[in-house]
């Protein structure tokens, strides 16, 4: 979908895929995981396919969603809502601060600078164990009622609620970040990404605009570990480690770069192979990485250019067979 | 009206003893077309960097229309009124032609690179604006097309197009004309003399009929320093600036 | 303070391990600007071909020296198969593409030699420990103490005084240089790449009687080993010997008395390193 589709046509799409999809995998949960990582992949996108920025500490904002909303929820008994928004708060102040770190140098260095505050992050994790929990994590987190006020609150105990949720908070997600992108504010990312030395020229304080990108990054990012906090009933310490920071950055390459349906599709693509080949074939990551190889070089459009092309060819294999009949029936 | 819109006072910019720009005074006169040449390496680049502030000066001061903006940021200087194009073209190589020409019109208005909740306006007024400028350059025709699928002459014409967005006052051109055709550079020469109404330039050139034809004054840089200072028929003349170039050629 | 002294030896050991891998990276990058995160895996491969030489032959002398050179080999072919098409990429895409191949190289080990570390055993003249005094240390560590110094010395040596040495450090200090001497770039780049490969390949095969071979193991030794070539700055030779030190015997001493505070330590200088001073402590300004 192009940049001029209107916000409608997006509205329906993510709302049909997030109806369709528990119904298609069959369960609630690996459905919620699919849309939580989604939202994280797409965190990730923005820096990445957007911004031209490789994050190698994402798990540090996913971690402090999760942490931030499990506090809230067992030491506060706060409801969904506020247990979400102190998530966004951690996720967005620590990505500002990060993000306006790590900024300052190019290439390897930036991605060494996140490493390095993901790390520190993490060991700062491990050693708070009074209030993280440690090595152990945060364990028997709730899943916080949805208290709006107005009407008798919502328990999202049962995994179809918590899912509808999800599913409730990833599509007014995905539309908000879908105009971000369209927006003039992803004008400028775009810049940044494609000539971030002429950006500057033509007027472009570029180092405001990659914190604020990092800010949202750090926003979403941040609302997935929190989501996932609530969907486990369980923070644990490796949601702050490097591999959830690769995890999230292959979803986000083999999905697509510079697309956010291409995000939804490397989650799910990821999670269901990891939950359907681990058993047969344990070494399916073999195939991740040439397919992370082949992305790379060949189609930086990932899973979801393979989609649209393959949709393309179904079309047009259509009108082909059209403009056949249509041959046979002049004769 | 004669008066500098552009004073440098011995400015120098240096990499570690190296002199790149070594105490050049340059005095542009507004609403003149004002050339800087010199052989390859003299400085010209750097200068206009400095200029541009894409990189700090070592020493000296700049003052643009009267205001001194030696330590204003780089980004600023285009809402100063100041526009520049790269002597290597410096394009967003993915974006349409159209797309390239309004970010450099949106950049001027930083509250409106800030918003995120709506889509870019078909309408808006860089987009107006951009329209205009392609008309100016002729290239009305290829405004949806990708700024990488055009023709080196086209994006060198794009290149000087993004600088004329902010509609500056004071237009710092290098090598408009380089890696160009012969068969491109009246069209340069023509668009020089179009924007000369609407503007200062300031330009980096090697084309010697191009700087006879269409610039007022020339300064000559060698090693960094200004060697000569003058109308095109006395640099022509000056004995430096002869031996300067046979020491290139040489 | 015996106690010191074991520590201080511990991390000289554990530090010229990182060395060797920091080395390999450090001329990889300083040559063609490339960064490798297949260089962890490509150091576990190290650690399991010297396994597995030692389990055909029951000699780890073999061991030790067979694996570096198939490690090297197979660096050559990725090299001439892929890797060589990358140099012109930016950062991002080198790292994508080289986390990639990572992975692969991860899932063949795997595959090849299933998900149990293999255990090797050192040769049994450098089993035991020496006993000086009151201070005992292992053979085993003391002799890759001192095979890591003569390999290190010999680098330095060639560095300094062989024309391929001149032209690494050349092609370190400036990349146009090696073209503009119109060097046979494409030769010199798979030579260093297979050399800083092997270096990675021959620390693997080192360290396996220490740690034992473990597929995962390579992750944590990349991320020392950046950090190490960070603090040293990136491309200088010294800087990566005098970086691994550091952090090996940071890592040792602090052992005793806060050790998840090491890694605190090491990664928060990293990023006050890349901060203050970005061209590492060795690198030129
Ligand atoms: N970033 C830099 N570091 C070191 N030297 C530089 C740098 N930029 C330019 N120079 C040197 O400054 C001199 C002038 O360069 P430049 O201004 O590009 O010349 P010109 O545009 O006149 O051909 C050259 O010798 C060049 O090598
Ligand atoms: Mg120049």
């Amino acid at each position: 979908m192009n940049k001029h589709t209107p916000i409608s046509i997006h509205f329906i799409a993510v709302a049909v895929l997030a109806c369709v999809l528990p119904v298609a995998l069959q369960s609630p949960i690996l459905a919620a995981e699919v849309l939580i990582f989604a939202l994280a992949a797409i965190g990730c996108n923005l820096l990445l396919g957007y911004t031209g920025l490789l994050p190698f500490g994402q798990a540090l904002f996913f971690g402090a969603g999760a942490y931030a909303a499990s506090l809230s929820a067992i030491h506060w008994q706060s409801s969904m809502l506020p247990c979400l928004l102190f998530a966004i708060l951690a996720g967005g102040l620590l990505a500002i601060a990060v993000g306006y770190l790590s900024i300052r140098r190019q290439g390897i260095y930036f991605v060494m600078l996140t490493l390095a505050f993901g790390q520190l992050g993490y060991f700062i994790a491990y050693l708070a164990e009074g209030i993280t929990g440690g090595e152990d994590g945060l364990l028997d987190v709730p899943r916080a009622a949805l208290d709006l006020w107005i009407v008798p609150a919502i328990s999202l105990d049962s995994d179809w609620a918590f899912y509808g949720w999800v599913a409730l908070v990833f599509v007014v997600s995905f539309i908000s970040l879908q105009r971000l992108v369209d927006s003039p504010l992803g004008s400028v990312l775009q810049a940044i990404k494609q000539n971030e030395q002429r950006a500057i020229a033509i007027g472009y304080q570029v180092r405001f605009y990659k914190i604020a990108v990092f800010a949202f990054s750090g926003i979403v990012t941040a609302l997935a570990g929190a989501l996932y906090a609530m969907l486990l009933n369980f923070a644990p310490l490796s949601n702050i480690d490097i591999e959830t920071s690769e995890v999230i950055i292959f979803m986000c390459v083999l999905g697509g770069l510079g697309s956010l349906y291409g995000s939804i599709v490397g989650a799910g693509v990821y999670l269901v192979a990891s939950e359907m080949l681990s058993d047969i074939w344990p070494r399916w990551m073999l195939l991740l990485g040439l397919l992370m190889i082949f992305v790379m070089l060949f189609a930086r459009g990932g899973l979801w250019l393979g989609l649209k092309l393959l949709w393309q060819g179904v079309k047009g294999y259509g009108q082909d067979k059209k403009v056949k009949k249509v041959e046979v029936s002049h004769d | 009206m004669i008066e500098p819109i552009l004073e440098v006072k011995s400015l120098s910019k240096r990499y570690g003893d190296f002199y790149a720009n070594r105490n050049v005074d340059l005095k542009v006169m507004a609403d003149t077309v004002h050339a800087v040449i010199g052989p390859n390496g003299a400085g010209k680049t750097t200068l206009f960097n400095c200029l541009a502030g894409a990189v700090a000066t070592s020493d000296g001061h700049i003052f643009f229309e009267e205001n001194e903006i030696t330590g204003e940021a780089e980004h600023a200087r285009p809402v100063l009124g100041i526009g520049r194009s790269f002597q290597i073209t410096s394009l967003f190589p993915g974006l349409s032609v159209l797309e390239n020409l309004r970010l450099a019109g949106q950049a001027l208005k930083p509250a409106q690179g800030l918003v995120f909740w709506h889509p870019v306006p078909h309408d808006c007024p860089d987009i107006f604006h951009a329209h205009e400028v392609l008309e100016r350059m002729g290239m009305q025709h290829l405004a949806q097309k990708e700024a990488e699928t055009l023709s080196h002459g086209q994006q060198r014409m794009l290149e000087i197009g993004m600088a004329l967005m902010a509609r500056p006052r004071l237009l710092l051109l290098d090598e408009p004309t380089s890696g160009m055709g012969v068969d491109d550079i009246p069209q340069v020469i023509s668009l020089i003399k179009k924007l000369r109404e609407i503007c200062t330039i300031l330009l980096i050139e090697h084309n010697v009929g191009l700087v006879a034809e269409v610039c007022d004054r020339v300064t000559v840089l060698q090693n960094g320093e200004v060697i000569a200072d003058g109308t095109p028929g006395e640099v022509a003349a000056n004995e430096k600036v002869k031996l300067a170039y046979l020491g290139e050629a040489l | 303070m015996n106690m010191f002294l074991f520590e201080v030896m511990n991390g000289v050991a554990l530090g010229m391990i990182y060395f060797l891998m920091a080395a390999g990276l450090t001329i990889i990058f300083g040559m063609m600007n490339f960064v490798n995160f297949a260089h962890g895996a490509l150091y576990a491969v190290g650690a399991y071909l010297c396994f597995q030489v030692i389990d055909w032959s029951g000699n780890f002398w073999l061991g030790l020296i067979v694996a570096p050179i198939l490690v090297g080999l197979l660096a050559l072919v990725l090299e001439r198969t892929l890797i060589r098409h990358l140099y012109s990429f930016d950062h991002p895409t080198q790292i994508l593409i080289t986390m990639g191949v990572m992975l692969v190289i991860r899932e063949v080990i795997l595959l090849i030699w299933g998900t149990v570390p293999k255990p090797v055993s050192p040769p049994d003249i450098l089993t035991g420990v020496m006993v000086m005094g009151d201070f005992v240390y292992p053979y085993y560590r003391m002799f890759v103490i001192a095979v890591t110094a003569i390999i290190g010395l010999g680098l330095w040596l060639m560095l300094e005084r062989t024309r391929f040495g001149i032209m690494i450090r050349a092609g370190s200090e400036n990349s146009k240089m090696v073209s503009l001497l119109g060097l046979n770039s494409n030769l010199l780049f798979s030579v260093t790449f297979v050399l800083g490969v092997a270096l990675a390949g021959l620390g693997g095969a080192l360290i396996s009687p220490i740690r034992g071979a473990d597929a995962f193991m390579g992750v944590e030794a990349l991320g020392i080993a950046f950090v190490v070539v960070v603090i040293g700055g990136m491309g200088s030779f010294p800087g990566a010997l005098a970086g691994a030190l550091v952090v090996g015997l940071v890592q040792s001493l602090s052992a005793g008395f806060w050790p998840e505070g090491t890694n605190i330590m090491i990664y928060a200088v990293m990023a006050m390193i890349i901060l203050l001073r970005p061209n590492g402590l060795f690198g030129r300004t």
